[in-house]
């Protein structure tokens, strides 16, 4: 499902964010992976969700080389996967289900399938009485349930979630993790960037620490 | 949930406006005085032009026959003029009738001359005629001198003339007004694109987090692009067609002047305001131009790497 071969990426500087990554994940996975700030972490989120492109060595995501992918071929790779940000990313001035609905509007779906999908969707992440709410009038944990659910709702083979607990507290963060944990248990690849060793230990899942660029450590 | 472009249209340019409405009204004030000056030069360039025309028309080329002019040859340049489809009005004046017209025209200044005998045989017949309304006035001068040129080595012709040197200045000032005109509204034109892509690069720039998410989950560039474009075209669109009204109600108040305050002139009757096809392909004009320059403006906001361009950290 991702595959990356001697992937390395230098920014200007020069800066080695990357360096010889060599990395396979298989579909239905749940993946955390770790390391400090300024490992290279974001960086190789960049890179699964085309983003950014390496600076050698392959990428491959559901079924796309990333290296070869053109720019007319990224929209349709990005409704193959669901990305979640640290920071939500959520339209402030479109309510709960507006932001939910946005992948399958730009898609072109039907409104009626758009209405019945976004309202599954919130049932299942449990925002159904929020569904008229804009983001500022919600708590923290419920601005990343609706990311959660706008990554969702066109139901990608691979979802990527960078921090999505860093602005939670740990009570809200241990739901995030839940939920993403279903979504994992109905077959979609996780894989979750995060710092926090505690939660990481708890869930007993999969591994990837990365420091200075490279993988130096994978717990499969 | 509603789906529809318009409603996306609507929803953008509605936010648009209320974000920004100092910006955006001040935009439309300025495209709309813009598309005005653009409206008052078309009018005035059409009248005068329509008035340069008129006097255009009247110009009459004389071809003087020389004495030894023989039937046939008047026949053949008869039969050439005739021919050439951009001449009208091919008429003979005999010597008889010229001398008739010269004499009442000249009836006042020499009272002398009406009885000289002599004269009849000074004063030449000759063909005269004028250039097909049909030919633009800045060729006129082209048409005329060729034919010119022509008839000065048919036999039995002495001399060509048309008022050479007023028909130059008549011609190049056509020629003048008309890259003049499209220099200026050129000019004006371009500025009221960068004016617009101005507003819509300050909507691309409010909207960057928008765009970023749009990338984000999987939307076409064109998707993204289209509320711009839209956004454009209906600012060029709305400004012109309000400048047209503008020009309009100028047009009305400049023709009321000339019909009170300088009536002597007798223009009140005959200057009109531009065609309604030209007025309809100038609000076109405006769409066309808004959404061009919006284009522009938002052609490279979405090429796939932008959000990581934005927020690489």
């Amino acid at each position: 499902m991702i595959q990356f071969s001697h992937v390395y990426k230098t920014y200007t500087g020069p800066i080695h964010a990357l360096k010889n990554i060599e990395l396979s994940i298989d579909k239905g996975e749940f993946v955390f992976l770790t390391g400090p700030s300024g490992a290279g972490k974001t960086t190789l989120f960049k890179m699964l969700s085309a983003f950014d492109k390496p600076t050698s060595g392959a990428v491959r995501v559901s079924g796309f080389d990333l290296n070869l992918i053109t720019a007319q071929e990224i929209p349709q790779f990005r409704r193959r996967i669901g990305v979640i940000f640290q920071d939500f990313k959520l339209l402030r001035d479109r309510c709960v289900f507006e932001n939910v609905a946005l992948p399958l509007l730009a898609r072109g779906d039907r409104a009626h399938q758009i209405t019945r999908r976004v309202a599954e969707m919130l049932e299942q992440v449990g925002l159904s009485e929020k569904a008229r709410q804009l983001p500022d009038f919600i708590s923290g944990g419920e601005q990343q349930r609706t990311a959660i659910a706008r990554a969702l709702i066109h139901q990608p083979g691979v979802l990527i979630a960078d921090e999505p607990t860093g602005n939670l507290d740990p009570k809200l963060s241990e739901e995030i993790m839940d939920l993403l944990e279903r979504v994992c248990a109905q077959g979609t690849t996780v894989v979750v960037a995060t710092h926090d060793h505690e939660m990481v230990k708890r869930r007993s899942k999969r591994t990837i620490q990365i420091s200075d660029g490279s993988i130096v450590g994978d717990s499969r | 949930m509603k789906t529809s472009p318009l409603y996306r249209l609507a929803v953008h340019i509605g936010k648009s406006w209320r974000y920004h409405f100092s910006l955006q009204l001040a935009t439309l004030v300025v495209l709309v005085a813009s598309f005005t000056v653009v409206g008052g030069v078309l009018t005035i360039g059409s009248n005068l032009y329509r008035v340069l025309t008129l006097w255009g028309e009247s110009m009459q080329v004389s071809v003087y026959l020389n004495e030894t002019a023989s039937l046939d040859n008047i026949s053949s340049i008869k039969k050439f003029l005739e021919n050439d489809s951009r001449l009208e009005k091919p008429r003979l004046v005999s010597k008889e009738e010229a001398l008739i017209t010269f004499r009442e025209q000249m009836a006042s200044y020499a009272p002398d001359l009406l009885n000289d005998k002599e004269l009849l045989r000074f004063i030449p017949a000759s063909f005269q005629f004028s250039v097909s309304k049909l030919i633009a006035a800045a060729d006129q001068l082209e048409v005329m001198q060729t034919t010119a040129n022509s008839l000065k080595i048919m036999p039995g012709v002495d001399e060509v003339t048309f008022g050479q040197d007023w028909v130059k200045n008549y011609t190049a000032f056509i020629r003048t007004l008309n890259w003049g005109g499209i220099i200026f509204i050129t000019i004006i034109i371009t500025c009221a694109a960068f004016v617009m892509a101005n507003a819509i690069h300050t909507s691309v720039v409010q909207r960057r987090n928008e765009i970023e998410v749009m990338e984000l989950i999987g939307a076409t560039p064109a998707y993204i692009r289209l509320p711009f474009i839209g956004e454009g075209a209906l600012l060029g669109g709305l400004a012109s067609f309000l400048a047209m009204g503008l020009s309009f109600g100028l047009f009305l108040v400049v023709k009321d002047y000339f019909q009170g305050q300088l009536a002597f002139l007798q223009l009140g009757t005959q200057i009109h305001f531009l065609d309604a096809q030209v007025a309809a392909e100038l609000v076109v004009f405006g769409v066309l131009t808004g959404a061009l320059s919006a284009w522009l403006c938002v052609r490279r906001i979405n090429d796939g790497w932008a959000a990581s361009q934005s927020s690489r950290a």
